[in-house]
């Protein structure tokens, strides 16, 4: 397909690209204020999260579609909540594509993963801080496919008919196949370890809020 | 620590280059070298003398980039000199020539490199310095000289775009040219007792007399681009015909063979031709019959690698992204010779008497093992369709698999899920570029051409092959082509008549083309009868009617 298209969409110009810049780094800025993240270690893990996800992306960029970051995505939506979930997708996508190629389809990137994000914060994937395995699996193969087609929209505003669309759609089965079971092998490999962290992380921050309160009722 | 070890194991193997250079390396003390001419395609074999590479590159040039002869040191890789062509602009395919010193009737020479060009020049460059000795012109209509050159006695016999002209080896001065009807395409000349024979598009053989006398002799409706071969049963041409080829003898059909014929060679009575589909011997003792065939993809050179009492092997370029190049004999499974970088290519190696190979790919670099190879390199059988060549892949499924049945029998059902998901996740990346190949032609038979006829073309285009290009500012157009298989070729043939520059761009998975006309824009894509290819260039075929039409993205 690369080959036949050989274009992810229009090419935008200096001036297009600043608004696209602007539009995504203004949605994190809007989705990270509120709620007010106060805890530095709180920012301090999503900031490690994210450029954890960004750098698997351009390492993994050799083997066609295998992308943990949508299941990074789900988990960190389910942990954080979708403010903080969504603002890590749109980081995450403009930070890997400044190596992998920043453009039209970057835009059709970061929102379908931030969708994807928002999708975690509402699945109920983490119940009483355990992972709900069998709806993760389930929500992964299904976001990583809703996800590659949203990106296919990307060149679908360079006059392609809709019969075209689809075939475009239907030619891309196979790298569809390969992205949903990469992030089933992601919820299995990376999805227990990764909300564990969060989660602990938050527990550890809770407690220490709670110590500090006790100290003053004593004092 | 499992799932840390199982990783790391992971990432390790397929991190590490699919093609180690470095076998090659340690199980023999050869040396190696190679080097990036980041200067188009290498499409002719490299020569190996007197302790000098000499390798030409070829692309289709714009800008300031133009195509070049190199000299490198064969022990160190160190560059002697280079020679560059500031005027030719189309692919040069004409193999390289030398020129041992000597003399003749019409003065003497020293060693040369003798060099054909697609802008109708002959240069002959000092073998040590690459200076021009001298330089001679011949007639172009489209692309000048192509095909392989002949040196009789004190004279190059050099095939032309529509001809044939002779020229002394000691001062270039021209002593004979033939102009031919048709015109030729790397349409090498084959000389004989009597004088020297020559193909063209259109499917004609002249053989022409030492003194310019022609006479011609149709082989059929196709396109005879080699050197013909003159067996003891008679003239072999492998005709290159509309999705297949041709075997001729004497003009009578012999075999009907896969398409994109290969250079043929000869060796005594055997004669070795390959095809997109397949590898083939034939013996032409009384009459020329097919003795062995093979399973292979082969469109370029085929050349013998000959050492007396030590090696006498035939190779053949495999024509794909992830081919190597192979030896042996049609008739049996071939030994695949893997290098670092086995893309797309047609050059054949080029050996010397120590046993150094060169070899040559279209992304442009030249690999070369100095020494006699080691017969213990990394081979597989060439006749394996989906064979997958990735063996640190498999060799990764395989311990996946054993860890998977260990964890298993140990009840770890948790580990055995992780391993079991790993292993098929990596059988899934290592398949998917053959599945997705296939996949998309399968996709494609589900689209109904709607048609790209335009009624203001002129009529006697029905029927045949019509090229579009939309350039920002005009539409040009051009039909009447018949023949031709994919995209690429037509493309690369049309956008010549039309005065266009086109340019490739050589990748690991495929040719695409980066500007027409100097204009690139977000790229090009092209339809085909109005409908959208699901495969590249290389890949899409076209019909004897089709039209293909290029557009910017």
């Amino acid at each position: 397909m690369v080959l036949t298209y050989g274009t992810h969409g229009p090419a935008l110009a200096p001036s297009q690209f600043l608004i696209l810049n602007l539009i995504l780094v203004a949605a994190c800025f809007t989705l990270l204020c509120q709620p007010w993240m106060s805890k530095k270690k709180d920012i301090l893990v999503l900031v490690s999260i994210t450029l954890a996800a960004a750098a698997s992306r351009i390492l993994l960029e050799p083997f066609p579609n295998v992308q943990p970051v949508t299941l990074m995505c789900l988990i960190v939506g389910a942990s954080l909540g979708a403010r903080r979930g969504m603002a890590f997708a749109i980081i995450t996508t403009l930070l890997s594509n400044i190596v992998l190629s920043h453009g039209w389809w970057t835009l059709f990137q970061a929102t379908g993963w931030a969708a994807v994000a928002f999708a975690g914060s509402r699945l109920s994937l983490i119940v009483n801080n355990k992972l709900a395995m069998r709806r993760l699996v389930i929500a992964s193969i299904v976001t990583s496919v809703l996800f590659d087609w949203w990106v296919s929209l990307s060149i679908y505003t360079t006059g392609m008919t809709l019969q075209e669309f689809g075939i475009y759609i239907l030619n891309g089965l196979p790298f569809d196949v390969v992205h949903a079971l990469a992030s089933v092998v992601s919820a299995f490999w990376i999805a227990p370890w990764l909300a564990n962290l969060i989660s602990e992380d938050r527990a550890i921050s809770e407690s220490k809020h709670i110590v500090g309160e006790a100290d003053v009722i004593t004092s | 620590m499992i799932r840390v070890l199982l990783s790391v194991g992971l990432l390790i193997c397929l991190f590490v280059p699919q093609h180690s250079i470095a076998d090659h390396d340690s199980s023999s003390e050869q040396i190696y070298w190679e080097v990036d001419l980041n200067n188009g395609f290498i499409s002719t074999k490299p020569m190996i003398i007197d302790g000098s590479v000499i390798v030409r590159t070829s692309d289709f040039w714009s800008g300031d980039d133009r195509p070049k002869v190199y000299s490198f040191d064969l022990q160190t890789g160190n560059e002697n000199w280079r020679f560059t062509n500031n005027y030719s602009r189309n692919h040069d395919v004409s193999p390289l020539s030398f020129a041992t010193s000597s003399s003749g009737d019409c003065g003497s020479w020293g060693d040369m490199v003798l060099v054909g060009w697609t802008d109708g020049k002959v240069t002959a460059l000092d073998f040590d310095s690459g200076e021009l000795i001298w330089q001679s012109q011949t007639e172009v209509l489209d692309y000048g000289i192509t095909g392989k050159m002949v040196i009789d006695q004190d004279q190059l016999v050099v095939p032309t775009n529509k001809g044939l002209s002779k020229f002394c080896l000691a001062d270039g001065s021209e002593t004979l040219r033939v102009d031919l009807p048709q015109k030729g395409w790397r349409n090498g000349i084959t000389l004989t007792d009597s004088g020297y024979l020559l193909g063209n598009e259109e499917g004609i053989l002249n053989q022409v007399s030492k003194d310019g006398i022609v006479t011609s002799q149709e082989i059929g409706e196709g396109k005879i681009r080699h050197a013909p071969l003159v067996t003891t049963a008679g003239v072999l041409i492998h005709l290159q015909m509309q999705s297949s080829s041709g075997i001729y003898v004497d003009g009578e059909l012999v075999s009907t063979e896969g398409s994109s014929p290969a250079i043929p060679l000869q060796v005594g009575n055997k004669v070795y031709l390959g095809t997109n589909t397949e590898v083939l011997l034939l013996n032409c003792e009384q009459s020329c019959n097919v003795t062995g065939r093979t399973d292979y993809q082969t469109s370029g050179e085929i050349v013998r690698q000959y050492i007396p009492e030590r090696v006498d092997r035939v190779w053949f370029s495999h024509n794909s992204q992830d081919g190597g190049w192979s030896y042996g004999t049609p008739g049996q499974n071939l030994t695949l010779y893997e290098t670092k970088h086995n893309t797309f290519k047609t050059a054949g190696p080029g050996f010397s008497e120590d046993g150094s190979i060169a070899f040559g790919n279209d992304n442009g670099i030249l690999m070369v093992f100095v020494g006699q190879i080691s017969d213990t390199e990394k081979s597989s059988q060439a006749n394996d369709d989906y064979s997958i060549d990735f063996d640190f892949g498999l060799l990764l499924i395989l311990l996946l698999i054993i860890s998977t049945f260990y964890f298993q029998i140990n009840t770890k059902e948790n580990t055995v899920v992780k391993a079991g998901l790993l292993v098929l996740l990596v059988i899934a990346v290592v398949a998917l570029p053959d599945v997705s190949t296939k996949w998309s032609q399968e996709v494609s038979k589900l689209e109904t051409p709607t048609g790209d006829w335009d009624e203001s073309w002129p009529d006697e285009w029905q029927d045949t092959q019509v090229l579009v290009i939309e350039l920002p500012n005009e539409t040009l157009v051009v039909g009447g082509y018949s023949d031709y298989n994919t995209v690429e070729e037509l493309t690369e043939i049309a956008s010549v008549d039309l005065g266009l520059i086109v340019e490739y761009e050589t990748t690991d998975i495929g040719v695409w083309i980066t500007s027409i006309g100097g204009y690139t824009g977000s790229g090009w894509e092209f339809t085909i009868d109005g409908t959208r290819s699901n495969v590249g260039i290389s890949l899409a075929e076209i019909d004897e009617d089709s039209v293909v039409r290029w557009s910017l993205a």
